[in-house]
């Protein structure tokens, strides 16, 4: 469980605004920061001050005050702004000792008044320091009353903290002669418990009222606040008549103050109570009365330390629920956010697939059409091979026929002559024509079976691109012209005729070809459907011989030309920036793939938004003898 | 002579035209003059001033100026010229476009030359009952 | 903040397995039921026995005690039991109240005896009943301390209650007689104080412990209680010795109890620290010394009072944190799931968008094809045209030299003319078959069109329907030959020739066949790879004239069969049997999207698994005039 509450900051606790002292950089740099000296004289003269204060109010003999409120300045000093604020304690208790002590009327008591006064004070910063060693080591030196664990532990880490000076403290005292020794003990005891209690009030007090200066108080609070000063200034009377033993009613401000106010309202009522408490026993109307004064005081700070741990621990514990509340809402903010994004994502991905589902039927008829396609094309050769052999076998025959000839212009009149003459050259010329044609609608058929198959092998193959290209541009012109019998743009092509035959796969470059006029197409018409009147729709294929090894292939439109964002998307499969069913978005990438993986060409693209397009491809004339199993065959969908 | 012009950018279309025709053409009877583009149509259409032509028959699809855009204009110049168009693009909305332009009529290729035929007749008949009146 | 943790049961609180009465049905129906006797008897014979252990512990003159525990099992038995307990208390506290009192000697006392407790049986009754109607109106009834507010609440009207008893009590004592008027002041207040203190400790706890009787107790748990028992003992026996006031101490115990063990710890803790009160208060070793026992008393049971409260707000406040955390634990498990689980939708839809990437990626290739076929037609077309067109000249072209025949004959040789003969005659069969393939392949070419163009601006057509199922039943098969030179089956066309045309698209219903062929020639052809020879695949397409207005079209094959279990997802867009990449599923919906959405006919599937289908589509000879 305590896992789900270890948060670094009270969130609410605001973090006073007071910079800690940077540990890093230089090793003493700090004393040449001014917040470093701000601190050392604060601490210094406070220690003095409360010091005297204590002293005053001190109880003879061992002179501890039952609540001893340097000791708690001290620790809550070294905790908040670390070990090396300690020659400020030391001052502070340097001067509180020695002016106590001091006796300038010899030589030997001044050295032995000083000496105690430094004794005294060395015993005061090493407890400090121990205190935080302590508490580091032993507890949470981040947070060391935030949590209710940490404040046992904290508080029972200072009360050990102060058998140091204690020991110390009552040493140099006897050493000094300022106490005898067979009242060490006493003195001693005194001396911890008073050091105790004053750690016990007074450094809790210190580390949350400086460490988080503005506790958050509404107007109710300020109501309750009026409430409990008036409950203890009621109770603290009563208390003080000394006739009715009612400490115990101090609990429930107490709890209730911790309650409310947390750690800001329990530091601040363990002040007052103790000070009740310990006024009321030093001016004999004591709520505790024990055999002795000592007894008295002994269950005066017994009560203090009770207390206070009650009240810390309730403050801490009330902390941790508001926090884990707050956990609470931030979590669930955090997983409904997650929760909300994943739902978006999840809505995102479904439209798609129905964009998806939309698309593949669109291809569905397309592809059973294509399947289709690929069917008539044999119904078509075969009748077409027919006409070829047939063709060919009359141009065989007519050659046989020929002998005819010279006996018609011998033994008929030039006339007659003429006629047959004529009509035989027309028919032999008409059959070659024939053929010709028959060979024509062959290739094409050829063509157009070679796409149904895909690339059956990937033999490269000696190609004249200038007729491919111009096949190509042909076929996608009339599928486009089937489609839109209203379409009609300026083809323009420009070959360069210098270019033999070069190294390619015929269907996948013929397949780039129709693709990069396809989309040509596509913008010259949108921008058309834009302009309309004026604008004259072309496109312009063309093919140059750049040196001995490569060649280039540009399709240039005048179209709508290409958004600046979407260029560097033009390759990626399924991109397209056609309305869903116009288009998967393949071309340009297996375009890409069969240029660039399977050529080893380029392909760039160069456009002008509204203005023009132009795709240029570099082709090496000739390929590595390596065969690539590039794909697979192709014959059903 | 009447003179039937033929709009085709395929030069064989003239092959077998004068094959088919060929009897009327050595009888006289007809002519044909053989451009290859619309550009060249109207040139010529412009130069004859008073022509025997008796009917224009034109491709719809060829490179730059289409055969419905050779029909407009012609059909703005010279309203009483007669225009027929032969396509390989034979459904519906080419038929529709066609008559809406005012074409006289439309053929799908391959051509049917006895259809062809029919039309010629009835046009230069036409002519002649005009000429006659 | 409280919104947060309003929780119905503390589950930390685990919940007694005692059932509460019904408060349905008719109104006496719980006379009847054991529960409620057994929780009279019980309440009955508690109330008289803590009454006279306190009775015991009585100091005069009110015979009140400081903590007086019949007021707290009473208020307690309301609570937990209902309104309807009452009698029981009356009861319990009748036989508690008269007995001490009673006096038989004469009538008049005795009437006034039994009419004292009379009197303060009917106050200690409408005090419990008067505790609960404060709680129910201004608390929580159903969780009266398992909050710090309601902690505090609840105990203060629970003190408020005891003005009841107190007044009425120390009235019948007054009219009793057994106690004087002049005093009533004294022991009306110590009547009440005895009562809220009884609340107070007595309340609480039973209604914790019987509400909630199994608190979850660890080992360490167990060492605590341990330590905490010890606790207690030392001090208490510390304190009564009466020489130290440290009566403060007993605080700690009570904070760690109630803060470790919340309210069972509270509630038990503060039994025995009131005890110990008590125990030393009654025997003078006093760890409150006012100036009278009085004085003591009060001081005690303030003491009582504070303590409880701080020790039940304590467990409260505890308890609300743990339920918090609870609480915290839950609402993210559920939130985490709920993630996990759109995260699994997610890679589900997902992986369903990759499907069809691929699938689309596959049907790229014939897809583009099929986008071109109209272009490729048409350049087919083109030259195929002129092959026609010259083809029909040199019909006419042979016609012209048919003249020279008669010349051959008597120019040259029989030898030689016969091969001149010959070779004329061959020539002009020669040219007619060219002229008669290219027709052929022109006729095809038409049909691939008039698919490409598909229905787009495409009227209903009068259409030969059987001449439509025949072209479409020779392509499909051709098609399939291709793909597989070893196809073979028995191809059956049985045509109504009584159908003449009727009025369709004749593309799409083109399609449509095509598509029941296609499923027909892979059914047949999976059977025949289980089979093997012996099995004779067959598809028969029929056509039937229906009446006037209907005509039929059937495909049957002998094929494998549909599953009973995809019979009714057939028509389903994407729902398919084949293998991945062999079908997209789309085939059966697009067609049954003609038939019956486009041409307004039905389309039927009966099966056999095993051993055949047939499709059957009905068709409108007629359609209305719904242009597309």
């Amino acid at each position: 469980m305590e896992g789900i509450i270890a948060l670094n900051l009270f969130p609410v606790f605001e973090k006073s605004p007071a910079p800690q002292i940077e540990q890093n950089s230089r090793p003493y740099d700090f004393l040449l920061s001014s917040s470093y000296w701000n601190q050392f004289f604060i601490i210094a003269v406070s220690y003095y001050l409360m010091g005297r204060l204590g002293q005053l109010m001190s109880i003879p003999p061992g002179n501890v005050t039952p609540v001893w409120p340097p000791s708690g300045i001290a620790l809550a000093a070294v905790l908040l702004y670390g070990y090396r604020i300690w020659p400020a304690i030391f001052l502070g208790a340097l001067f509180g000792n020695t002016v106590a002590f001091y006796n300038g009327e010899t030589w030997t008591t001044m050295l032995h008044s000083i000496g105690t006064g430094v004794g005294i004070s060395i015993g005061a910063s090493l407890q400090a320091v121990a205190g935080k060693y302590l508490i580091a080591t032993f507890g949470n030196i981040d947070e060391p009353i935030e949590r209710a664990r940490d404040v046992i532990i904290t508080l029972t880490m200072g009360a050990l903290s102060c058998l140091v000076n204690s020991t110390i403290g009552t040493s140099s005292l006897c050493l000094g002669g300022f106490a005898a020794w067979s009242n060490y003990l006493n003195i001693w005891w005194t001396w911890f418990l008073g050091d105790t209690a004053g750690i016990f009030v007074f450094t809790p007090l210190l580390w949350v009222w400086i460490k988080y200066p503005f506790p958050s108080i509404t107007s109710a609070n300020l109501l309750e606040i009026c409430l409990l000063l008036t409950c203890l200034f009621v109770i603290g009377l009563i208390l003080l008549t000394g006739h009715y033993p009612i400490v115990f009613t101090l609990i429930p401000p107490m709890v209730w103050a911790s309650f409310r106010l947390k750690h800001h309202g329990a530091t601040g009522i363990i002040l007052l109570t103790s000070a009740i408490a310990i006024w009321g026993t030093i001016h004999g109307a004591a709520p505790f009365q024990g055999k002795s004064l000592n007894e008295s005081l002994l269950l005066l700070q017994v009560f203090i330390g009770i207390t206070t741990m009650l009240s810390l621990i309730l403050a801490s514990t009330v902390t941790e629920r508001e926090s884990a509340q707050l956990l609470l809402v931030e979590a669930n903010l955090t997983l409904e956010d997650k929760v909300k994004h994943r739902t978006l994502e999840l809505e995102d991905s479904l439209k798609k697939v129905q964009g998806m589902q939309q698309q593949i039927i669109v291809q569905e008829k397309l592809a059973s059409l294509g399947k289709l396609t690929a069917g008539i094309a044999h119904e078509i050769k075969n009748p077409l091979n027919f006409v070829n052999n047939f063709a060919e076998l009359s141009q065989k025959q007519i050659k046989n026929l020929e002998q005819i000839i010279p006996l018609i212009k011998e033994r008929l009149d030039e006339q007659e002559s003429g006629k047959l003459l004529k009509a035989f050259a027309t028919l032999d010329s008409n059959i070659k024509k024939v053929h010709q044609y028959g060979l024509r609608a062959d290739d094409v058929l050829k063509n157009m079976l070679s796409h149904a198959r895909g690339s059956t092998g990937s033999d490269f193959q000696a190609t004249d691109i200038n007729a491919l290209l111009e096949e190509n541009f042909k076929l996608v012109y009339h599928a486009k012209r089937v489609e839109d019998s209203t379409f009609n743009i300026n083809m323009q092509m420009k070959f360069d005729d210098s270019i033999g035959d070069i190294e390619i796969l015929p269907q996948e470059i013929g397949r780039v070809i129709i693709n990069l006029l396809n989309n040509a197409f596509y913008a010259v018409d949108q921008k058309k459907k834009e302009l309309d009147g004026n604008y004259l729709p072309t496109v312009t294929i063309t093919s140059k011989n750049i040196d001995e090894q490569k060649v280039l292939i540009s399709v240039h439109d005048n179209g709508t030309g290409i958004l600046k964002k979407h260029v560097e998307s033009l390759y990626t499969p399924f991109f397209t920036t056609k309305p869903p069913g116009q288009g998967t978005g393949l071309g340009l990438s297996l375009s890409h793939e069969v240029i660039v993986d399977a050529h080893h060409g380029e392909i760039k693209v160069d456009t002008k938004e509204g203005a023009y397009t132009v795709f240029t491809i570099i082709l090496p004339k000739k390929q590595n003898q390596k065969k690539i199993n590039y794909e697979t065959d192709i014959s059903c969908g | 002579m009447k003179q039937i012009l033929v709009v085709d950018d395929e030069f064989d279309v003239q092959v077998i035209f004068e094959q088919e025709f060929d009897d009327e053409i050595a009888r006289g009877i007809f002519s044909f003059a053989f451009v290859h583009s619309g550009e060249e149509a109207l040139t010529y259409l412009r130069s004859q001033a008073e022509s025997d032509l008796i009917l224009i028959l034109t491709d719809v699809n060829m490179p730059n100026m289409t055969g419905f855009e050779l029909l407009q204009v012609i059909k703005t110049e010279r309203p009483d010229r007669k225009v027929v168009m032969i396509t390989a693009y034979d459904d519906a909305p080419n038929r529709e476009k066609a008559k809406m332009h005012g074409a006289e009529g439309f053929f799908a290729k391959p051509i049917s030359f006895p259809s062809i035929k029919d039309i010629v007749m009835q046009y230069s008949n036409t002519i002649e009952n005009h000429t006659k009146n």
